[in-house]
């Protein structure tokens, strides 16, 4: 769908997700407009995650509607205003228009950094392979590995493989981008290279949403945080402002705790 | 026992060379065949096995436990003695190839499945989230990396698989075991001709196994 | 449409009896002698775990038909008459022998080297390390590789019908090639050794989950 600049590029209504009896997400309503940055925090099991993989349809919300710049994602609803659940083509092609980095990387070990980068844009988009291999190079170069293009995700460290990953969404030129919790299975000294890496995006104007536990990252790099607890979203605000100023008493316990430990 | 091999051991075998040469391809041949069968079998098996609908998952299940708990050699006879009870009258040859085939597919569909189940969801993940299809995702990312798994304990199968073409000899192939067999029973040689018969197959398991070893480390350098 | 196998079960069931005692035998004592080769290679080295594992890399390299017909031509010739059953017996302990050995084996070597350790901290020395310490957990962890084994080996017992030996297989070829009915006969045998393998798979199965709980 071709939309005005007005649209938000994500909009999420009243979405509701249960694993068997758990309810993990209890109604989650948000926007996020074209170019905003996006942090998302809370204490484990409040459904960040959950919510983050709903946005790209990995986790099928049981109810609710999301629409990626005015597209509905996973269901569309027909004449009768019934949920009708999308083809996978369909929804694969909405995929291939978000991008999103995991915890633990996911880089295919089969293949050497070029392949993991060149795969997607040359199968699922057709691209040329010159022109495939000329996007991936300057990809690289931007997250500052063009020489490690032909080794294998093995031979990388934990900070590589994420930056690498980062380049892979990225050559399907995405509209938005999705990172869930990048940082926590990374050792302390090579946090910093990655997230460097995405505060550049967003100082280039991608639409983001970063579900993270770094605090002082968050609050440098989004315009806007979301917290979370048990499934709802509690607070929601500039992070300026929420984590100098939290209002309800689960913000300023979950913070509390938090500070506690650098202590 | 020196005596022995003096007098009848070397230079009689010798004499009987052409036999056991004979039997020696056609052992091969059996168990070329076997294995291509075997494959394409456990190919062919391993998509319904795990498309998750209980009408085909069940009988597979069923079938696939019952020939691993049956004796082969059972199913030698079955397919020897039975299809041409059906109208199909195949040679022994043929009887024998699928039999084995049918068991070790059997066994091979497992391997596969093992295989496939081993890779980690979350390669599904990195590649759904990119935007390919199932299908893309399964033949580029999930196969090749389960294919990197499942070539050591194929390895294994196929070397009992070459063990088992000795069944053959009871439907009277002249393989390598009945090419034995015959030479004893027919010039009353003495049992060394099944020493010599022992040595070659395990010149050819072991063959075989160093095959497979180098496969399996011309695959890893390319991780 | 079962008869045929329905009339000769009695006497198939007969040969159903030998089986089992075949099975008995040479898995039996196979497994003990192949428990003792494994323990010995793993805890002893040097030239005795040189020679075990030659022994066992010979053995499974050659199909166990080529065992049994070798002990049933070879014996009679070096004048031990000990008669068919127990040549193949003889094979069949020796087959089973080298296969448990490397199961054996590989448990002994699976236990952590921690626990040596602390057995040596408290003074054991190597014998009751063993005996207390290595054996129990290994026999223990080896209880499923030992089944799948024997399940294994008790189908192997049809192989002796190939030599000469009566027992189950021997005696369904014999009904079938009296009455032609195929189908039902091998069929229903195969259920019969179905019915001997099966559960011990099956148990097989569980242990092994079980296990994978503990550590």
């Amino acid at each position: 769908m071709i939309t005005d600049k007005e649209t938000p590029m994500i909009q999420a209504q009243e979405i509701h997700k249960s694993f068997g009896d758990l309810k993990v997400l209890n109604g989650i309503s948000f926007n996020v407009t074209r170019g905003e940055v996006i942090a998302i925090i809370g204490p484990s099991g409040s459904g960040k995650s959950t919510l983050l993989r709903c946005l790209n349809f990995l986790e099928e919300h049981d109810n609710g509607e999301i629409l990626i710049d005015g597209d509905p994602l996973g269901y569309s609803l027909n004449e009768n205003k019934t949920r009708v659940r999308q083809s996978e083509n369909e929804i694969a092609n909405l995929r291939s228009n978000i991008g999103m980095v995991f915890q633990s990387f996911n880089l295919f070990p089969h293949r050497s950094v070029r392949d993991n980068i060149t795969m997607a844009p040359i199968s699922v988009k057709k691209i040329n392979k010159n022109e495939a291999n000329k996007s991936a190079e300057i990809l690289l170069e931007k997250v500052g590995l063009l020489d490690k293009i032909d080794e294998f995700p093995s031979h990388l460290s934990g900070g590589q493989q994420q930056r690498v990953a980062i380049a892979r969404a990225l050559a399907m030129e995405p509209k938005v981008m999705l990172f869930d919790e990048v940082t926590s299975a990374l050792d302390p000294e090579l946090v910093g290279e990655v997230l460097y890496s995405i505060k550049q995006l967003a100082e280039e104007g991608m639409t983001m949403v970063i579900v993270t536990h770094e605090m002082q990252f968050a609050k440098d790099v989004s315009n806007r945080l979301l917290f979370m607890d048990s499934g709802k979203i509690i607070e929601e605000g500039s992070p300026q402002v929420l984590l100098q100023n939290p209002n309800s008493k689960r913000l300023k316990d979950f913070l509390h705790r938090f500070r506690s430990s650098f202590v | 026992m020196e005596i022995f091999i003096e007098f009848f051991g070397i230079s009689f075998i010798q004499s009987q060379l052409p036999r056991f040469w004979n039997g020696f391809q056609l052992t091969i041949a059996i168990a070329a065949a076997s294995m291509i069968g075997a494959v394409i079998w456990g190919l062919l098996l391993v998509g319904p096995r795990m498309s998750g609908v209980k009408t085909i998952v069940l009988p597979l299940m069923i079938y696939v436990e019952f020939v691993r708990n049956t004796p082969l050699i059972l199913q030698i006879y079955l397919s020897y003695f039975g299809l041409p009870l059906i109208g199909l009258p195949l040679s022994a040859f043929l009887c024998g190839v699928i039999a084995i085939a049918s068991q070790h597919g059997a066994f091979l569909c497992e391997i596969f499945r093992a295989g496939i189940e081993a890779v980690s969801k979350q390669q599904w993940e990195g590649a759904l989230a990119l935007g390919m299809t199932k299908r893309k995702a399964k033949y580029n990312v999930i196969l090749p990396q389960a294919f990197l798994k499942v070539v050591p304990p194929i390895g294994n199968q196929l070397v009992i698989l070459i063990k088992d073409t000795s069944l053959v000899s009871a439907i009277g192939i002249m393989e390598l075991t009945l090419s034995g067999k015959m030479v004893i029973e027919r010039s009353g040689a003495s049992f060394e001709v099944f020493l010599f018969i022992a040595a070659l197959y395990l010149l050819l398991t072991t063959a075989f196994g160093l095959i497979i070893r180098f496969f399996e480390i011309h695959l890893r350098k390319r991780e | 449409m079962l008869d045929v196998f329905i009339s000769n079960l009695p006497y198939l069931m007969k040969g159903a009896v030998q089986t089992v005692w075949l099975a008995l035998a040479g898995v039996g004592f196979g497994t003990l002698f192949g428990l003792i080769l494994g323990v010995a290679n793993a805890s002893m080295g040097g030239i005795i775990s040189w020679f075990i594992n030659i022994y066992v890399f010979v053995i499974r390299g050659i199909p166990v038909l080529v065992w049994m017909f070798l002990a049933y031509y070879m014996l009679p010739q070096l004048g031990l008459i000990i008669g068919d059953i127990f040549a193949v017996i003889g094979s069949l302990i020796l087959y089973t022998g080298a296969f448990v050995a490397e199961i054996a084996r590989g448990a002994v070597l699976s236990i952590p080297k921690h626990q040596v350790d602390s057995a040596k901290g408290l003074g054991m020395n190597k014998f009751n390390t063993l005996r207390l310490v290595i054996i129990p957990q290994a026999m223990k962890m080896s209880v499923p590789p030992l089944l799948n084994n024997s399940v294994m080996m008790i189908k192997a017992t049809a192989y002796v019908s190939v030599v000469g030996v009566w027992e189950l297989t021997y005696a369904a070829r014999e009904v079938v090639e009296r009455t032609l009915a195929a189908f039902q006969v091998f069929f229903g045998v195969m259920c019969i050794y179905f019915l001997i393998c099966y559960p011990l798979t099956i148990v097989a199965r569980q242990l092994e989950k079980r296990y994978s709980y503990d550590h």
